[in-house]
C-alpha cells in the first residue's frame, strides 16, 4: 500500500506533462534532429539521387558558407535586426512613458495603441505596400505634399529603399509589444515613490532617470533579447512584402533557407543553412536565459 | 505620474503622434476598402471616400470559383484557429501546471527546452515537418496545420500558464487535498477556476497565432478549399491587376475578428503576458 503510494507520487507530475513532452518531442525535437542529419545529406528533391540521401560530410555546409548570397542575406539579417529592435525598443519606450503619465482619453489611448499588434501579418504587409505605391500611394503623396519629395519612390522596387521600408513594416507592427510589456513594467511602481520624489523637488527628467528606468530594467532585458531572438527567426513581413527582393535586397537568412528548400529545393543545403542561423539564435537564448534566470528561483 | 503646464501639452501633442502612426494604415485600409476602383487610382488620394461604396465586401464574400471562396477559407480559419487554441490550452494547462507545482526530476532540463523551443527558425522546421507531414499524410489537411500551430503555440502558452500557476498560493490546495480531495480535483475544482484571466490570456494568444499565420500554411496547403484566410487575400494581390478596394475589403474581414477580440481582453491579454512570459 505504502509502496504504491509513493510510485504514484512519483508518476504523478509526468501524467500532466505527458502531451506536452510529446508534442515537443514529435514536432519539435524530431524534427531539429531530422534537420541536422539531413544538413550532412545529399537530399536534392529536385534531383532525387538513385543512391538515396547519401551522406557528403560537410558539402553542404561549405556550399553554403562560399555563397556570396548567404553573406548577402547575414547582412541584411544584421540590417534588420538592429535597426527594427532598436526602433521598436525606442517607439515602445516612449508609447509607455507617454502612457504612464496621467491624461485625458489615456484609457482609449492604451487601447487604440494595441492595434498594429493585432493585426494578421499579411493584412499588414498588403495595406503597407498599398501606401508605399509609387503612383496611388498615400506616402508619396503627403511627401510630396510636404514638399520632402520632388519624385515619386517606388519604396518597395527600389533595392537600398526596399529593406529599410520592411524594418519601418515591423518596427509598426512591432512597438506596441514593446510599449504594453514596459508600461507594465512602470506601472509595478507604486505612486508613492513619484510622490516622494515631487516632496524633494525632482522634475519630470530626474523621475524618468531615477525611478521609471531603473523599474524597468529586467522587464527591459527580457523583451530586448525577446526581440532578437523573434527577429532572427521572423520573415513573414519581409517576405509577403518583396518575397526577398529586389535583386534578393530583402533577403533575411530565413527566407534564404526557405527558397533554398521551397524554391530550389535542395532540402540538404536548406537544413544546413538553417543549422547555422539555429546556432545563432542558441547564442543568444543562452543570454536570455541568464536574465530570466534572475528573476526566477530556480528554474 | 503627475505632470503640469506645458509638459502636459507637449504630451498629448506626442500621444496624438504615436497614436496616428499605430492607426492610420488601420484607418486607411478601412477607408480604401470603401472606395471605388476610382478614387483608388488617383494620384490624390482622399481620406474620407467621396462615394462610398460597400462593393468589395459584396465581392469577397458573393464570389465563388474554382480558385477562389471566401466563405470556405474563413470556415477552414475559424476551425483551425478554435483547434489550434484547444489543444494548445489543454497541454499548455497540463503542462503549466506540472512545471509550477511539481519538483521532478528533469524539471530544470525540461524548463530549459520550453524555453529553446521558442528560438527555433520556422524556416528551418518547415523543411523536416514538410517530409515529416508528408509520412504521416497530414501534408496539405487542416488537421496538419492545426497540429504544427498547436507545436508553435504550446512553449509559449506552457510558459504562460507556468506564470499564472505560480501566483496562486499553494495553501489553497493544501486545504482542499486535508479535505481528502485528489490531485486532479485539486487542480479542476481549486485551481482552474481562479486561472480564468490567465486561460483567457493564452487561449487569445494560442487563437491569434492560429488565424494569422501566413507562411506554414502557404508552403503546406496546395488545394484551394483547404486555404485559410491570410493566403486567400494574399493570393490576390498582384495576380492580375490588383483590385485594392476589394483586397482592403477582404483584409478589413479579417481582421475585424481579431482586433475586437485584442480589445475586449487586452486586460487579460496584458496581465497574461506580463505575469506568465515577464516575470518580474
Amino acid at each position: 500500500m505504502n509502496k504504491k503510494r509513493k510510485w504514484k507520487r512519483t508518476l504523478e507530475p509526468y501524467i500532466f506533462l505527458v502531451p506536452l513532452l510529446l508534442i515537443i518531442l514529435v514536432f519539435l525535437i524530431v524534427p531539429i534532429a531530422k534537420a541536422a542529419v539531413m544538413s550532412f545529406q545529399y537530399y536534392y528533391i529536385a534531383k532525387p539521387s538513385p543512391d538515396g540521401n547519401y551522406f557528403v560530410g560537410l558539402k553542404n555546409y561549405r556550399a553554403v558558407l562560399t555563397d556570396d548570397y548567404f553573406y548577402n542575406s547575414v547582412k541584411v539579417t544584421a540590417f534588420y535586426i538592429v535597426t527594427t529592435v532598436l526602433g521598436r525598443y525606442v517607439i515602445g519606450f516612449i508609447t509607455a512613458l507617454l502612457l504612464n503619465t496621467r491624461f485625458l482619453g489615456r484609457g482609449l489611448a492604451r487601447a487604440l495603441i494595441i492595434i498594429p499588434w493585432a493585426v494578421p501579418e499579411v493584412v499588414a504587409c498588403l495595406v503597407w505596400i498599398l501606401m508605399y505605391d509609387r503612383d496611388y500611394g498615400i506616402i508619396n503623396f503627403l511627401l510630396n505634399n510636404a514638399g520632402i519629395l520632388s519624385q515619386n519612390i517606388a519604396y518597395l522596387q527600389d533595392v537600398s529603399i526596399a529593406l529599410p521600408a520592411a524594418a519601418v513594416v515591423n518596427i509598426w507592427k512591432g512597438f506596441p509589444f514593446v510599449a504594453v510589456m514596459l508600461l507594465a513594467g512602470m506601472q509595478s511602481v507604486s505612486s508613492d515613490m513619484y510622490e516622494a520624489a515631487d516632496i524633494d523637488g525632482a522634475g519630470w527628467v530626474q523621475k524618468v532617470r531615477y525611478i521609471t528606468i531603473p523599474s524597468i530594467k529586467s522587464v527591459s532585458g527580457i523583451v530586448f533579447l525577446l526581440l532578437i531572438i523573434w527577429t532572427i527567426k521572423d520573415y513573414a513581413i519581409a517576405y509577403v512584402l518583396t518575397k526577398g527582393g529586389p535583386s534578393r535586397a530583402t533577403e533575411l537568412l530565413t527566407i534564404y533557407v526557405q527558397q533554398m528548400g521551397f524554391k530550389y529545393f535542395d532540402f540538404g543545403k536548406a537544413a544546413a543553412s538553417g543549422m547555422l542561423m539555429l546556432l545563432v539564435s542558441l547564442g543568444f537564448t543562452y543570454f536570455y536565459f541568464k536574465v530570466v534566470n534572475r528573476g526566477e528561483d530556480e528554474v | 505620474m503627475r505632470k503640469k503646464g506645458g509638459g502636459r501639452i507637449i504630451t498629448v501633442l506626442l500621444v496624438v503622434i504615436v497614436c496616428a502612426f499605430a492607426l492610420f494604415p488601420f484607418l486607411w485600409m478601412i477607408s480604401t476598402s470603401l472606395k471605388p476602383a476610382e478614387e483608388v487610382y488617383t494620384n490624390t488620394p482622399a481620406f474620407i471616400p467621396e462615394n462610398p461604396t460597400v462593393k468589395g465586401y459584396a465581392e469577397m464574400l458573393t464570389t465563388e470559383s474554382s480558385t477562389f471562396d471566401f466563405k470556405q477559407w474563413a470556415a477552414n480559419s475559424v476551425m483551425i484557429a478554435l483547434l489550434t487554441t484547444v489543444f494548445s490550452m489543454i497541454i499548455a494547462t497540463l503542462g503549466g501546471y506540472g512545471i509550477s507545482r511539481f519538483r521532478f526530476r528533469g524539471r530544470g532540463a525540461l524548463s530549459y527546452i520550453v524555453l529553446t523551443t521558442q528560438v527555433l527558425p520556422g524556416s528551418l522546421l518547415m523543411i523536416p515537418l514538410y517530409i515529416i507531414m508528408g509520412n504521416l499524410k497530414l501534408l496539405d489537411t487542416r488537421m496538419g496545420l492545426v497540429i504544427a500551430y498547436a507545436t508553435f503555440s504550446v512553449p509559449f502558452c506552457t510558459w504562460m500558464m507556468k506564470g499564472f500557476f505560480d501566483s496562486i498560493p499553494f495553501s489553497l490546495e493544501e486545504a482542499a487535498k486535508v479535505d481528502g480531495a485528489g490531485r486532479f480535483r485539486c487542480f479542476a475544482t481549486v485551481v482552474m477556476p481562479l486561472t480564468v484571466p490567465g486561460l483567457v490570456a493564452t487561449g487569445l494568444f494560442a487563437f491569434i497565432n492560429g488565424w494569422n499565420e501566413y507562411l506554414f500554411a502557404s508552403t503546406f496547403m496546395k488545394s484551394y478549399e483547404n486555404w485559410t484566410l491570410p493566403m486567400g487575400i494574399a493570393s490576390f494581390q498582384g495576380q492580375y491587376t490588383t483590385n485594392w478596394g476589394t483586397l482592403m475589403a477582404g483584409s478589413v474581414l479579417v481582421t475585424i475578428p481579431v482586433v475586437i477580440l485584442f480589445l475586449a481582453l487586452q486586460k487579460h491579454l496584458v496581465g497574461g503576458m506580463t505575469a506568465g512570459a515577464v516575470k518580474q
